[in-house]
C-alpha cells in the first residue's frame, strides 16, 4: 500500500514532495489503517492536485520554469514586434493601394491579420499582467498561422505553393506563438517593466518602418505581390530558431538580461535580411546593405543596453516577484 | 447567476480548517477527522484538498507549522493558528453567526406568534 501512495505522491512536482511527501504519506497510512483499506478518492484527489500544481507552475520556480517562463516573454514581445509590423504594412497598408489580391473586396487584408491580431493582443495582455491570457492568445496566433500555412506546404509535394503573408513569417510566428504559449509570460518585474521591454523593441519597430519603403518598387515583402517562399521558410525557421538557441544558452549562462535583450532587438531584423536578401544584393536599399547592417547592430545594441541598465536596477525585485507569485 | 463572493468571505472547507485548529495544533490526518466532526460528516477533506488550502493559508501567514514527530516510522507535521488566523476565524464566525441570527430573526417574524418558537 505504501508503494501505491508513494507512485501517486509522484505525480506532484518534485518540490511538493520535498515539502509535503513524507507527512502526506504517513496522512494516508493513517487513514488507511482508520478505515481498514485504502481509499481511491484519496489516490484520485491527489492525483488531481498534483496536475492543477504542476499545470499552474505554482511553488518554487525550477529551473526549467524560469527558463520557460522568460523564453515566453521574450517571445511575446517578437511576436508584438512582427505582428504590429506586418499589420500596419502587409495588412493595412493605407498608402499603398496596390495589391497582389486581384479583384479581392477586402484588398490586401488576408488570413494572416488573424494571427497578427493575437499576436499584437497578447502583448497586450502580457503588459497587463494577464498572463493566462496571453498565453491563450499566443496560442492561437501559432495555431492560425500554422493553420495558413499548412495547405500551401502540401501543394509543395507538387512543386507550386505560396502563401500570403510569406511563410517564413508564418512559420516564424508560429514559432514564437508556439513558445509564447508554452512558458508564463509575465513580465519579469512588474507590469511597467512590461512596457519597458516592449519599448525596447521601438528601435527595431522603427527602423523597419524607415526601411519599408525603401525595399525596392516591387515590396514583395509585405506580400504586395505573390512570392516564392520555399527557400525562405527554411531560413526564417533556422535563423528564428537560432536566435532563440543563442537567447536560451544565454539564460541558462545566467546572463538572462542579456538573452533577453538579443532577441527583442535582432530577431526581427534578422528574419528581415533572410527574408529579403534579393531586396538587399539588388541595391534597392539606397543606404547599401553593410552601412544598414552596421546600423541595425547599433540600434539593437542600444535598445539591449536599454534593457540590461533597467534590469539591473530592478533586479532583486524580480526574484522576491518570481518567488512570491509562484508560491501563492 | 453567478453569486459573486466578497474577497473577506471564507469558504466552508478553509472555514472548517480553521475552526479544527482552534483548540490548538493538531496534524494533516488529525484536521481530516475534527473537519468530519465539525460537519457532522458533511465535509469530507481529502489529503490533496487538505494540503493545498494548508499551503494557501501558511502563505496567507493564517497557519504556521508547529513541529513535526514520527509515530510508528510517519512523520506527523503539526500545524497550528497564528494570531492572524484566530482573528480571520473569529471575524468570520462573528459574520456568519450575525448572518444565521438575522435569518432566524425573520423566519420567527414569518411564523408569527402562533407558531411559539417553532424555530430553534
Amino acid at each position: 500500500m505504501s508503494a501505491l501512495y508513494r507512485a501517486v505522491l509522484k505525480c506532484y512536482p518534485r518540490w511538493w514532495r520535498d515539502q509535503h511527501g513524507e507527512e502526506a504519506l504517513g496522512l494516508l497510512l493513517d487513514s488507511a489503517e482508520a478505515r481498514g483499506r485504502a481509499d481511491f478518492r484519496d489516490l484520485l484527489n491527489l492525483a488531481a492536485h498534483a496536475a492543477r500544481l504542476r499545470l499552474t507552475q505554482a511553488g518554487p520556480p525550477t529551473l526549467v520554469q524560469g527558463i520557460r517562463s522568460r523564453v515566453s516573454v521574450i517571445a511575446v514581445t517578437l511576436l508584438a514586434a512582427i505582428s504590429s509590423t506586418f499589420l500596419v504594412f502587409g495588412e493595412w497598408a493605407p498608402w499603398d493601394p496596390r495589391t497582389s489580391m486581384e479583384g479581392s473586396p477586402i484588398g490586401n487584408v488576408t488570413t494572416g491579420s488573424i494571427c497578427f491580431l493575437a499576436g499584437l493582443l497578447a502583448a497586450i495582455a502580457m503588459v497587463l499582467g494577464r498572463a493566462a491570457s496571453a498565453r491563450w492568445l499566443a496560442a492561437f496566433s501559432a495555431l492560425s498561422a500554422f493553420a495558413i500555412m499548412a495547405p500551401p506546404i502540401a501543394q509543395f509535394a507538387h512543386g507550386y505553393g505560396f502563401t500570403r503573408p510569406p511563410g517564413g513569417i508564418l512559420a516564424f510566428v508560429t514559432m514564437v506563438g508556439a513558445l509564447a504559449a508554452a512558458g508564463e509570460p509575465l513580465p519579469p518585474r512588474s507590469r511597467s517593466r512590461g512596457l519597458f521591454t516592449l519599448l525596447a523593441a521601438g528601435p527595431t519597430i522603427a527602423a523597419m518602418l524607415i526601411l519599408a519603403p525603401s525595399l525596392g518598387p516591387e515590396p514583395w515583402f509585405y506580400y504586395r505581390l505573390p512570392d516564392q517562399v520555399a527557400l525562405r521558410i527554411g531560413l526564417g525557421i533556422l535563423l528564428g530558431t537560432g536566435l532563440i538557441v543563442l537567447a536560451t544558452v544565454l539564460l541558462i549562462a545566467g546572463h538572462r538580461v542579456w538573452g533577453a535583450a538579443l532577441a527583442v532587438n535582432s530577431a526581427p531584423w534578422l528574419l528581415l535580411f533572410a527574408l529579403a536578401p534579393t531586396a538587399l544584393s539588388a541595391g534597392a536599399v539606397p543606404v547599401g546593405g553593410p552601412l544598414l547592417l552596421a546600423l541595425v547592430i547599433v540600434a539593437a545594441l542600444l535598445a539591449g543596453l536599454i534593457v540590461v541598465r533597467i534590469s539591473r536596477h530592478r533586479q532583486p525585485e524580480t526574484f522576491r516577484r518570481m518567488t512570491t507569485k509562484s508560491q501563492g | 447567476m453567478v453569486a459573486v463572493m466578497s474577497s473577506s468571505e471564507m469558504r466552508e472547507p478553509t472555514f472548517l480548517v480553521l475552526a479544527a485548529l482552534a483548540d490548538g495544533r493538531k496534524h494533516g490526518y488529525a484536521v481530516i477527522s475534527e473537519v468530519a466532526g465539525l460537519s457532522s460528516g458533511r465535509v469530507t477533506l481529502r489529503p490533496g484538498t487538505l494540503y493545498a488550502a494548508l499551503d494557501r493559508l501558511r502563505d496567507e501567514g493564517l497557519v504556521r507549522p508547529a513541529g513535526e514527530e514520527i509515530v510508528d516510522g510517519r512523520l506527523r507535521r503539526y500545524y497550528e493558528l497564528t494570531d492572524a488566523g484566530a482573528e480571520a476565524l473569529a471575524t468570520e464566525a462573528a459574520r456568519l453567526q450575525s448572518n444565521a441570527d438575522q435569518a432566524l430573526r425573520r423566519l420567527r417574524l414569518r411564523l408569527g406568534p402562533a407558531a411559539g418558537g417553532g424555530v430553534a
